[in-house]
């Protein structure tokens, strides 16, 4: 049925075969716009079945380096150099739009990060894999291309591929929406498939089967494979080769065993350091992982005139964490926990889609019990639909439970009016995850800092002088004030967040999924700004995340949670050495960690995993 | 990778287009048409307060469709009347009707607007099924009806203009709204403690104010339109003070011998409500968030 049933090519799976004859080349590959250079001399081979990684973090030019070798630069943006492909006798920079439409999808094709946007949402899924073959002329007959979608869904396995093809886009969920993606990049034998963070937007789980798929299709098509990412872990499983990209350069580059086992580039060193939240204890500092390996002592001292949060900070240890400040174990709550959640259940009505049947209901909690103390790192960790922002905007008084009870210092939450929750508001701040979102575009930064205060009621210069001391806190210039979030980083917008939340000295910090949607050396940095912040303040953390690592970074007690069900929680450590629920287990053995990709590479000593 | 506090690019990995400050688009076009267009009758406005050729409204036998002429540049109408010095005083009368017709639509409009956007599912329904209802008269008829109870006059053209517009307002105020509230910092502010009233006043307003000032743009052509038609039929501006719309009425009857007598005042129109709508167009390009991401 397909072209492609012929067996899988000995040895096209593993490794670098020696390149015959390149199939992808490129070289002094610039990309400008009228006023500065975006990409410098970018110039890499790749060979028939190898698989070459590009990482890098926002702004350093993979995906440039990808959409200029498509012909996709966008308006503005051009291209320089040369991009050879095997079987085509024309340079494609430079090549006209008809003759780019001629390779694209057929011996070059891609897939993309947002299933979503690059699936046409009024359009049959399996009407879009046919087309693409249509259009490239693998099939002439649209019977003949329809029954072959079908064959491609089957392969990337779609459960019942019949059924998937008649679906639309919407009806199908993110990792099936990606699979249906890689059938169409797949679904006329590419010499080259171009995979740019295909699975950043997916849960760890579905991410590994859509690993395992990447792989799988590129040896059965003997495709070259082009991996961009920025999670070094991932490239590590799925590369042999790696190209590390810092502000539009090379700056590294190697078979991955040897890149990250001993990083030649100080670029590459701090990057393996600051995604090297595995191997280091809870609490250390990230950002100079060599120095700090012992520094769980409350680190930089406060910045002038920040006064801890409530009260003086006690010196015991309130949950037996000898060496770190413990605090804020408070006489008025005395021993109990700071936030009881009992019963908590909340279901949302959808709409109405049929005349007789009820609306139908989604339960996106069913019964949550749980007590966070005060001091406590309280990490909630699950997959995209578990229920966990869910949970904690109800611990924050943002929504009604449908049942159950939430407390908070003794304080019934649930059934409460938003109007009546102001200690809440007072004790409780939200740092949220998105950092373009979460910050109103039309306010000054010290709009947005003072904001929990004006709320409070607090005097103008009251709020002036915390701006600048909270600015100071997490390590912004003082000029801040009078900008606007859009003149920030995402990194710095989040330390706006964070300025914010602390503004109104609360007991209680929620962070969902705060660094989510960062840079891994951002994030180090802002995951170190919270630690030490936490510390500083005697602060209780209720840190939401769906990366385990993150949370067995930050966090000393955890909750997992999935389908709305909290499945099995303890001291991080004990849950995350020893687990005890199947789901657990399973969402443990899917995170990639580089350890465990570069074994498969061969590398078994860790301390050599770390370049140090 | 050292944060440094007095660096203003700790952790700037992002190219550096995003983080300077935004960058205002170049005008388009249309904008351009529009604000000369609308640059010129706001002129021409303002310049009739302190200067017009002749009175307006002062009649001269003596020189009756005389055409253009070097002491008429426009020629005079049926009574003798300067026919610039009306457009002139046309201008100030047909920005009047504009500005009060929309101020009144915008203020009644936007409140119920973030009203049904921010209230209960039941005000929401309510407000809008009766824009709804409003929406299905015509502003016409809607002024013909003030003009028989209450006497037709400048004022109730401008009310029913106005009143027959909210239902514009309110939607676009609603669809913002909307939007406004399902963003992540309007949680945020909630979960400061932000009463709903400063969420609207703080949040909402600020975000939503392109939309109506391009709505407000719009609805003035429309405006414009609607006065130079209800003045047509005698339900607008009343004689002698001068309207485009009543000046187009009575070159009716000299249609034949003077037909510019009839061209300046519809010209005069057509070029206001072409101004407003490109000037409206122009804003739309320049505020509109979904072309801004080409960053």
């Amino acid at each position: 049925m397909s072209a492609a049933d012929a067996p899988v090519p000995a040895g096209a799976t593993d490794g670098p075969a020696p390149v015959i004859a390149p199939v992808l080349q490129v070289s002094d590959l610039q990309v400008k716009t009228a006023h500065t250079t975006l990409l410098h001399d970018m110039h890499f081979t790749l060979g028939a079945g190898e698989r070459l990684g590009i990482i890098g973090e926002s702004g350093s030019g993979k995906s440039l380096t990808v959409l200029s070798a498509m012909g996709l630069l966008p308006d503005g943006l051009t291209a320089e150099g040369s991009v050879r492909l095997s079987g085509c006798d024309h340079d494609l920079v430079g090549a006209t739009e008809a003759q780019m439409a001629r390779i694209r999808g057929q011996r070059m094709s891609m897939v993309f990060q947002e299933p979503m946007t690059a699936l046409n949402p009024l359009m049959r899924v399996g009407a879009q894999v046919a087309e693409v073959m249509l259009l490239h002329g693998k099939h002439s007959d649209k019977r003949a291309a329809a029954a072959d979608a079908v064959e491609m869904l089957r392969r990337v396995r779609i459960p019942d591929p019949q059924a998937t093809a008649r679906a639309y886009p919407h009806q199908l969920s993110g990792g099936q929406r990606q699979r249906v993606m890689l059938a169409m990049a797949l679904s006329n034998d590419p010499a080259v498939l171009i995979c740019d963070e295909p699975t950043t937007a997916l849960d760890v789980t579905v991410q590994e089967q859509m690993l395992d798929l990447i792989r799988e299709g590129v040896a059965d098509h003997d495709a070259a494979l082009l991996f961009i990412t920025h999670d070094l872990a991932v490239v590590a499983s799925v590369c042999d080769r790696v190209l590390v990209l810092h502000d539009g350069r090379i700056v590294e580059e190697g078979p991955v065993a040897r890149v990250f086992t001993t990083p030649e580039h100080p670029y590459t060193q701090s990057l393996l350091a600051a995604s090297d939240l595995e191997s280091g204890g809870r609490g250390e500092r990230l950002r100079n992982a060599g120095e700090a390996r012992t520094a769980a002592a409350p680190s930089a001292p406060a910045p002038s005139g920040v006064a801890p949060s409530a009260g003086a900070p006690s010196t015991t240890a309130a949950h037996g964490r000898p060496g770190r400040a413990a605090h804020a174990a408070e006489a008025d709550e005395g021993d109990g926990p700071l936030i009881t959640v009992r019963g908590v259940e909340r279901s949302y009505r959808r709409p109405r889609t049929s005349l007789r049947r009820p609306a139908p209901e989604v339960r996106a909690l069913r019964g949550i019990d749980l007590d966070i103390h005060a001091g406590q790192r309280f990490g909630i960790v699950g997959e995209s639909g578990s229920g966990k922002s869910t949970l904690i905007r109800l611990i924050a008084g943002l929504d009604q439970p449908t049942a159950g009870s939430i407390r908070f210092a003794g304080q019934e939450i649930a059934g409460r009016k938003e109007r009546d929750l102001t200690f809440l508001r007072r004790d409780l701040q939200m740092v949220f995850q998105d950092p373009m979102g979460s910050l109103d575009p039309r306010m000054r930064v010290q709009d947005v800092i003072a904001e929990p205060l004006v709320a409070q009621g607090a005097p103008a210069a009251e709020q002036r002088a915390r701006v600048a001391e909270l600015l100071e806190a997490v390590r912004l210039p003082a000029d801040a004030a009078t900008r606007y979030p859009h003149q920030f980083s995402g990194g710095q917008r989040q330390r706006i967040s964070i300025a914010r939340a602390l503004s109104v000295r609360p007991r209680v910090l929620v962070a969902d999924e705060a660094v989510s949607a960062l840079d891994v050396s951002v994030r180090a940095q802002i995951l170190d700004l919270i630690t030490d912040l936490v510390e500083q303040y005697g602060l209780t953390l209720i840190f939401v995340s769906h990366d385990l690592s993150v949370i067995r970074h930050v966090c000393d007690a955890v909750a997992v949670m999935r389908n709305g069900v909290v499945v099995e929680s303890g001291a991080t450590e004990q849950v995350y050495t020893h687990p005890a629920h199947a789901y657990t287990q399973e969402l443990l053995a899917a995170v990639p960690t580089l350890e465990r990709s570069l074994r498969a590479h061969g590398v078994h000593d860790s301390q050599e995993v770390l370049g140090r | 990778m050292s944060t440094g506090v007095a660096g203003m690019a700790p952790d700037v990995q992002e190219p550096a287009v995003v983080a300077t400050p935004r960058r205002r688009r170049p005008m388009t076009p249309s904008m351009r048409i529009g604000l000369t267009l609308v640059g010129l009758i706001a002129l021409l406005a303002l310049v009739s307060f302190v200067w017009t050729p002749y009175d307006p409204t002062a009649i001269d036998a003596d020189a009756r469709l005389t055409g253009s002429s070097a002491s008429h540049i426009l020629g005079t109408d049926k009574f003798g009347r300067d026919v610039l010095s009306q457009i002139m005083w046309g201008a100030r009368t047909t920005l009047f009707v504009g500005v009060v017709a929309v101020g009144v639509a915008a203020l009644l409009g936007t409140p119920l607007g973030v009203l049904a956007g921010m209230a209960p599912r039941g005000v929401d329904q309510f407000i809008m099924r009766a824009c709804d209802l409003l929406l299905a008269f015509p502003a016409l008829l809607l002024a013909i009806m003030f003009g028989a109870v209450f006497s037709a006059s400048t004022l109730t053209a401008m009310l029913a203009i106005g009143l027959a517009t909210v239902p514009a307002f309110a939607r676009i105020a609603r669809g913002g709204t909307l939007q406004v509230v399902r963003s992540e910092y309007v949680l945020a502010a909630r979960s400061a403690g932000r009463s709903r009233w400063a969420i609207a006043r703080r949040h909402v307003l600020p975000n939503i104010a392109p939309l109506l000032i391009v709505q407000s743009s719009v609805a003035f052509g429309i405006a414009v339109l609607a006065e130079a038609a209800l003045s047509f039929l005698g339900f607008g501006t009343k004689p002698p003070n001068p309207s485009w719309g009543r000046m187009l009425q009575e070159s009716q009857e000299t249609l034949h011998s003077t037909p510019m007598l009839s061209v300046w005042p519809g010209l005069a129109i057509a070029l206001a409500v072409l101004g407003f709508n490109m000037l409206g167009d122009g804003l739309r390009d320049r505020f509109d968030p979904r072309l801004d991401d080409r960053r």
